[in-house]
């Protein structure tokens, strides 16, 4: 904790850019209008049931439909608590940027999103999660204030999940819908000053990653430290770790490793 | 010297049409690279947009336009929104030959109306920097320095600009 303490103050004491290209959250700005990105990151995650096959690959389209309006699809296949290696989810999210103010350096700007998905694999925790885990759908807000030096992005939504029967619900405590909340920071270690857009960036990034169930009995709160390679403005590379910081929920892994690359393709469209 | 006077026309007729010599633009809202980059390449997706130089560090972009082509500044400032950011400051260097402006401060060149919000001169002439105003020009802060202009009679086309 102390360490996480730490992380936090160096990053809020910092001097240099922020960025809010985020790995485990999205911020409220919204990718160019007419642009397309294909991010494909694979999770490991330390099964707390002690299974050996235990990563999970996502692929996921993004699409800048206009200025205000954002659309992803996404799939995650793997082979996830020693199930045969498959496809297990589909997702689509849509995000509208409602709000932005901009000033030279800073803006602040507020978005709503919704996310629906449909999962294949047999629920076995508590923990909900429309990342390959659920069906279901979610809805939330996000703020984003970048000032200066900082970006801070907080996003708070309801989570309802269905697929589970009664039956199961009553056996094994299983709730159907939970609140998810996150505060992320991110900012720029390099370059110290821009030339040019093949100069390779390097973000650094701490998330806080929380969900609290239905009820209020169960809720985790992760940290998810993480960094970011950006080159020639286009391509990234994301490694994160996230890991349980509190919680007493039934959970498939207390952390994991997340490893991906983004591309980014401007005026992919007309 | 017949063919010497019709090369100097042809000169002649071809800087004519590059009354607007470049534009500088400030973008706001942003701080990273990619976000830089996703305005330069919206920018730089416009017909009429020849060469842009930028500064990153700075948000600021300078065009130079195609020989044939009349810049649309509307649509500069639209490939800015369209990128996720705002502009803060657009001017124009515009070259002037013995230009009338009317009472209204209003002037037409290249098919383009001007509206001069202060200080409008009877006469332009010589390359003058003109700085756009209104909302999709400016910083909201810069916005509400400016006295509020009046813009009755004035068609929607038309650009107000402030003579720097």
């Amino acid at each position: 904790m102390k360490n996480q303490l730490f992380f936090l103050l160096l990053l809020l004491g910092s001097s240099i850019h922020a960025q809010e290209l985020y790995i485990n959250t999205e911020p409220a700005s919204n990718m160019p209008a007419r642009s397309l990105a294909i991010k494909q990151s694979v999770k490991s995650f330390s099964a707390s049931n002690g299974a050996i096959n235990n990563t999970r690959h996502a692929t996921e389209l993004m699409l800048g439909a206009n200025k205000n309006l954002m659309l992803h699809a996404a799939a995650t296949y793997g082979a996830v608590n020693n199930t045969p290696f498959g496809l297990e989810s589909i997702r689509a999210y849509g995000k509208y940027r409602f709000f932005s103010a901009d000033g030279m350096y800073s803006h602040f700007r507020m978005a709503a999103f919704v996310e629906v998905a449909h999962s294949n694999t047999r629920p076995m925790y508590q923990e909900l999660s429309l990342q390959g885990d659920h069906s279901g759908m979610q809805a939330g807000l996000v703020f984003t204030q970048l000032l200066h030096k900082l970006a801070v992005s907080s996003t708070v939504s309801y989570l309802s999940v269905n697929g589970i029967s009664k039956t199961h619900q009553l056996q094994m405590g299983y709730p159907t819908a939970a609140i998810n909340y996150s505060v992320s920071f991110g900012h720029l270690i390099f370059p110290k000053k821009y030339t040019s857009y093949d100069q390779t960036n390097f973000n650094i990034y701490a998330e806080f990653l929380g969900q609290t169930l239905k009820g209020g009995q169960k809720s985790y709160l992760d940290f998810a430290p993480g960094l970011q390679l950006i080159f020639k403005s286009k391509v990234k590379l994301n490694v994160a770790y996230r890991y349980n910081l509190h919680g007493n929920m039934t959970r498939m892994a207390s952390s994991s490793w997340m490893i991906g690359g983004e591309w980014l393709f401007l005026n992919a469209f007309k | 010297m017949k063919k010497v006077f019709v090369f100097i026309c042809c000169l002649w007729a071809m800087t004519s049409q590059a009354q607007v010599q470049k534009v500088n633009l400030q973008a706001s809202g942003l701080t990273c690279a990619m976000c830089s980059k996703a305005i330069y390449k919206a920018v730089a997706a416009l017909s009429f947009v020849d060469t842009i130089t930028v500064d990153i560090e700075a948000s600021t972009y300078e065009l130079r336009f195609k020989k044939e082509a009349t810049p649309r500044f509307d649509q500069i400032a639209k490939a800015v929104v369209d990128a996720g950011f705002s502009v803060a400051k657009l001017s124009a260097d515009i070259k002037f030959d013995k230009q009338a402006v009317d009472k209204n401060g209003e002037t037409e060149l290249d098919g383009i109306r001007y509206k001069i919000v202060a200080n409008a001169p009877g006469i332009l002439q010589g390359t003058k920097k003109m700085q756009f105003v209104g909302k999709p020009y400016m910083l909201p802060k810069d916005f509400k320095k400016i006295a509020q202009v009046n813009t009755a009679g004035v068609d929607a086309k038309t650009y107000l600009v402030m003579i720097k």
